[in-house]
This record gives C-alpha cells, structure tokens and sequence, in this order.
C-alpha cells in the first residue's frame, strides 16, 4: 500500500530563508567544510605564530614604513584563500556533482539559490575572520610574551579597526568574489586561480608599466580596498585609498561580479 | 496538472537534440515518454522543470513554466539521474535539505525512506549505494512533497523485479488519485504495462501519441510459425485463402503467418497434401514495432535531408 499524503500546516510558500537553511545543511554534510575552516585557521595562526616568534620585535616593528600592525596580519592572505576554496567549491560542485538538477529542482529561482549562498558565504566569512583576527591577536601577543617584548595595545582603535576589519572583510569580499566566480567556470579550482590572479597579477605588472599605472590601479584591486578599509594602508602610498572610497570600490567589485554570475546563471543550462 | 510541450526545439550546435515537439500528458494518467538513446527524453524533461532553456517553443505545467513554482517540491516531483546524487551526503541528510528548502517537516524524509524501502539504510552515505538503491532514493525525493505532478527519467533503470513492480503500483496509483505522472523509457515492454498513453520520439521528433491500447491495436496481429515438406506450395494456398506469408530470408524454412487461424492454416495445409511438421504461435515483439517506428523516422529524416 502506497501512502503519499504528506500532512503539512497551512502552506506557506517558502521564503528565501527556507533556502538559506537548506543551503546549510547541504555546506556542513560535506566533510570537507569543517576540514577546510579548520585548515583555515591553522594557516593563519599559525603562519602568525611563526613570524611573531622568528621574526619577533623586528618584524612587528613594521617594516618598509608600513602599517604598525600590518605583519600580524601577513597570515590572514593565506587563510583567505583557503576560504576561497571552499566557496567556490560550494558553489562548483554544485556543478560537477549534477546537484545543480536537485538543487534547481527544490528552488526554482536561481536568484534565491545564489543569494542564499552568498548570504551564507558572507556571513560565515566574516565570523570565522572575527575569529581568526582575534586568534591571531591572542598567539602575537603569546609570542611578545614569551619574548619578553611589549604587548600591543589591543584597546588601540586601529589595532581595533584592523582586527574588526581586516581577515573578516577579506574572507568576506574574497570568498563571496570566489563563490560568484565558480558560477562563470563550474569549476572551484578556475574560480580560486582567477581571483588569485585579479588580486596580484596588475600588482606584478605594477613593476614593468611605470609610475602613473602603479599609483592608479593596483590600489582599486579588492585586496588592496580590503587594507585600506581595514586602515592597513599608510596614506600617500601606492595602495592606500580613504575607506570611504574603499568601500565604494569593494562594493563596485562585488556588484559588478554579482550581476555577471546572476545574468551567467539565469541564462546558461543547468 | 497536465504537462504540455509545445513546439519545443533545443538544439546543441547541429544537434536537433529536440525537434519540434508537442504533446501533453494529461492528469490522472500514466504517460509513457519513450524514445531510443539519444532520442531526446532527458533533454525534454530537463526543459520540463526549467534546467534547461529550449531553443524555442515552450514547456509548462498546469500552463505555468517551472520557474513559476513557488514551491515546486510541493507541486512537481522530480527524477532526473539518479547516479548524480551527492555521494558524500548520507541519503537522509540529502532528503533533508531537500525538505528543508520546500519547508516540508524534517520527518518527512525517514517517511518517505521507508516508503521507498531504503528504511534501514537512511544515514548510510550515497557513495555506498548500489544503482538500484540510488534508483529508489531518487524516487523518495521525487515523492518527498507529495506531489501532484511527477516526471521521472527511466525510473525502473537498475531496479530489481520487485523493484519495477514496485514503482509500476506507485506509478498507478498515483494516477488513479488523479496525479499525472511522466515516465521515460528506452523499452516499450517495459512501459506498455503501466502507461495509459503513450509518447513515442526519435531523433526529436514525434512518431506516436495516442493511447496504449490503440498503439497496441496498431501493432500488426501474432504471427504462426510453419515448418514443412514444401514452403512453396503452402504459402502460394495460403496466400489464396488471403493470409500473409513472410518468410526471414529467401533460404529459410519456417514461413510466418499472418491473418488465419493455427486451424484454418491446419486444413490448407490438408487441402493441399502439405505435410506440417511445426505450427507454432509467434507474439507479437513490441519491441519489434518500436524499431520499425523509430527505423521508419530513420529513412524519413534519410530522405528529407537529401
Ligand atoms: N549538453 C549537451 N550538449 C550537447 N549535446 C547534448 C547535450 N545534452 C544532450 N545532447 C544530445 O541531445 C540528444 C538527446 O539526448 P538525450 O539525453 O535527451 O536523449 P535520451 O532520449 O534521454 O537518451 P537515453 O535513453 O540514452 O537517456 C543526444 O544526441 C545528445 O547527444
Ligand atoms: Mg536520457
């Protein structure tokens, strides 16, 4: 005997939150996510452990004129792209795996499937960032300890400025701008290597195209955005940018790329 | 909520992968989609429920398009490939966001798991599943809202016996509550048991929609097998008395019968002092008759290409 009847409460459409949730479940019933937010902090905190404490007072002493703090920062670039990773494998393997059919199939528009993801993507990014910035504080100052060095003023609003910012915005912007790229190449790794490039090939090029192209473009790039915004940058240098302009930049990234993968998504077969 | 198709093309490059098609498969009916490999099956259901983007014409259901459905899980029950679901997710964590995007109760999904006969198998991972298995889970999510339209691509493929019967009595019943139900097949025999109606394609394009009971009247009658001392002289009496006598080739023996009687065959035979050493009923091979349809489309396409 076939019993079908499935006994629901009266039947509201399910909004976009309802997508949210089961875009969740779908992230954490992979292995691999916790694996890769683990592997995320690790490289980070670890990479910071290792300059603070081989590097020690001279490499906080921020080198080349740079931002005071900037050094305890040089481990987040690696953890941000390890969250690139697995955002653009959320949304890649969507497509190498077929559940793109599943996926569609549960939620018939394509805008609510890509914003739940990017919502997710964003706000997990930056929690873990917040997490990550915090660690980071807590293993330099671990190491000044140890060395007998001063500690950082973590009430300084621009050390404050730096870690609410800096690794949060970035696995933020960076992991949705990896998500929205898997969307053009259906592929997580094409996603990653592509944004690796937008983010440093101009900076290298920076060196060959002379003086006027290196004070313009290489800080419009969201890396760069991403320093100034966290007040990395020191003013006057080739990379800063006031953070007014900066986050208007980092928006224009981030909907420029948004309207592409939408309009790539709606109109491309699943 | 019927399914109609309308002057629906996709095309890949050269490909016509479909041509120009229409039908519908109506509510409360079994429609069976069949089609050779290649025919173009996948390729319309996919445009059915929106993967897909036709080239032109269009697909909808209940005269909506797919993108419509606010809460397609709910209205429209989907198998697509089986094989293509998450190998990493144990199956009913699979259900479960699956329920949780259409806002069904979480229970749902181990209901439906017993349903389908994969009960005990529920937080197994998908990778560890065998097609048959994948074949039955695919099924869960298809029924997992309750649906009153269901489009399944070969659900049988990989099944077991029982299986098939299984999905034949869910297919059936389903209808009977006045559901429609789609289903796709490469196989006649194995569609013709179950579907009201039947769609049959090839190359893209539409050879048959008409009922199954008038595609099997349409299937010419049983055959007789006759082995004799002398092929020539009973076929020539037989051919007098207006049947129809084929033989496979020139050399063979055995004629086939068509249009008389096992008895009346028996009395020319004795009229003509022929002596029958076999005379044996052939069933009609529905497979056969789905080959000279699609292989007639064949010559057709042969000739309006030239
Ligand atoms: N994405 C694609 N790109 C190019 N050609 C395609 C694509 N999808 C399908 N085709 C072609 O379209 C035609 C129809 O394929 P389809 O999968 O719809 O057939 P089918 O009837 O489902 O066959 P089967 O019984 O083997 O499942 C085939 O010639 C196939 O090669
Ligand atoms: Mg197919």
């Amino acid at each position: 005997m076939i019993a079908t009847a499935l006994n629901v409460h009266a039947d509201a459409p399910p909004r976009i939150t309802a997508t949210i949730r089961s875009e969740w479940t779908k992230l954490w019933a992979v292995p691999s996510t916790p694996v890769l937010i683990v592997i995320t902090g690790v490289l980070t905190m670890g990479f910071t452990a290792l300059i603070t404490v081989f590097g020690g007072d001279a490499a906080i002493a921020a080198p080349h004129g740079e931002s005071q703090y900037q050094t305890i920062f040089y481990g987040s670039a690696l953890g941000v792209f390890a969250y690139a990773f697995l955002t653009a494998g959320f949304m890649g393997s969507v497509y190498r795996s077929g559940m793109i059919a599943y996926t569609l199939t549960a939620t018939s528009s394509r805008t609510k499937v890509l914003l739940s993801k990017l919502i997710i993507v964003a706000v997990l990014g930056y929690a873990a960032g917040l997490m990550i910035s915090l660690g980071n504080l807590a293993v330099t100052q671990g190491g000044l300890t140890a060395a007998g060095l001063p500690l950082l003023d973590p009430m300084a609003p621009s050390l404050v400025r730096a870690i609410v910012v800096f690794t949060g915005a970035g696995m933020m912007v960076q992991g949705l701008l990896a998500c929205m790229l898997a969307v053009l190449f259906r592929n997580a790794t094409a996603a990653v290597i592509s944004l690796v490039l937008v983010n440093t090939l101009p900076v290298v090029a920076a060196q060959f195209l002379g003086e006027s192209y290196a004070m313009s473009i290489p800080r419009l790039l969201p890396g760069s955005l991403l320093e100034s915004l966290a007040g990395l940058s020191v003013p006057g240098s080739a990379g800063y940018l006031p953070w007014g302009w900066a986050m208007i930049g980092l928006i224009t990234w981030l909907s420029a790329i948004f309207s592409v993968s939408l309009i790539v998504m709606r109109k491309r077969d699943a | 909520m019927s399914i109609e198709v309308a002057a629906l093309v996709k095309t890949y490059g050269e490909v016509r992968a479909v041509d120009n098609l229409t039908f519908t498969a109506p509510s409360g009916k079994v429609t069976g989609f069949l089609g050779p490999n290649g025919a173009g099956k996948s390729t319309t259901m996919r445009m059915i429920i929106g993967l897909d983007h036709p080239t032109s014409g269009c697909a909808t259901i209940g005269g909506r398009p797919f993108s419509d459905f606010t809460n397609p899980v709910r209205e429209v029950g989907v198998l697509l490939d089986a094989a293509s679901a998450p190998s990493r997710m144990s199956a009913r964590t699979h259900l479960r966001w699956i329920a949780q995007a259409a806002r069904i109760p979480r229970d749902r999904a181990d209901e439906v798991m017993e349903l389908v006969g994969l009960g005990s198998a529920a937080s197994r991972r998908i990778g560890s599943f065998s097609l048959g298995m994948r074949q039955r889970l695919g099924i869960a999510v298809a029924i997992l809202g309750d649906p009153g339209t269901i489009l399944l691509d070969e659900p049988v493929n990989g099944l077991d016996p029982e299986g098939i019967r299984w999905v034949r009595d869910l297919m059936r019943s389903m209808a009977d509550e006045g559901r429609t139900v789609l289903i796709s097949s490469h196989l006649m025999s194995e569609t013709q048991q179950v579907a009201d109606r039947v769609v049959v394609i090839a190359r893209g394009r539409l050879l048959r929609d008409m009922p199954t009971k008038e595609l099997m009247s349409n299937v010419p009658g049983d055959d007789t097998r006759v082995r004799c001392n002398d092929p020539g002289a009973l076929s020539r009496a037989l051919e007098r008395h207006g049947a129809r006598v084929r033989r496979e080739d020139s050399a063979a023996v055995d004629l086939f019968v068509r249009g008389v009687t096992p008895e009346t065959i028996g009395e020319i035979a004795l009229q003509s002092h022929v002596v029958i050493h076999l005379l044996t009923p052939v069933a009609a091979d529905l497979e056969d008759v789905f080959m000279q349809l699609t292989s007639a489309e064949n010559l057709q396409t042969g000739r309006t290409a030239e």
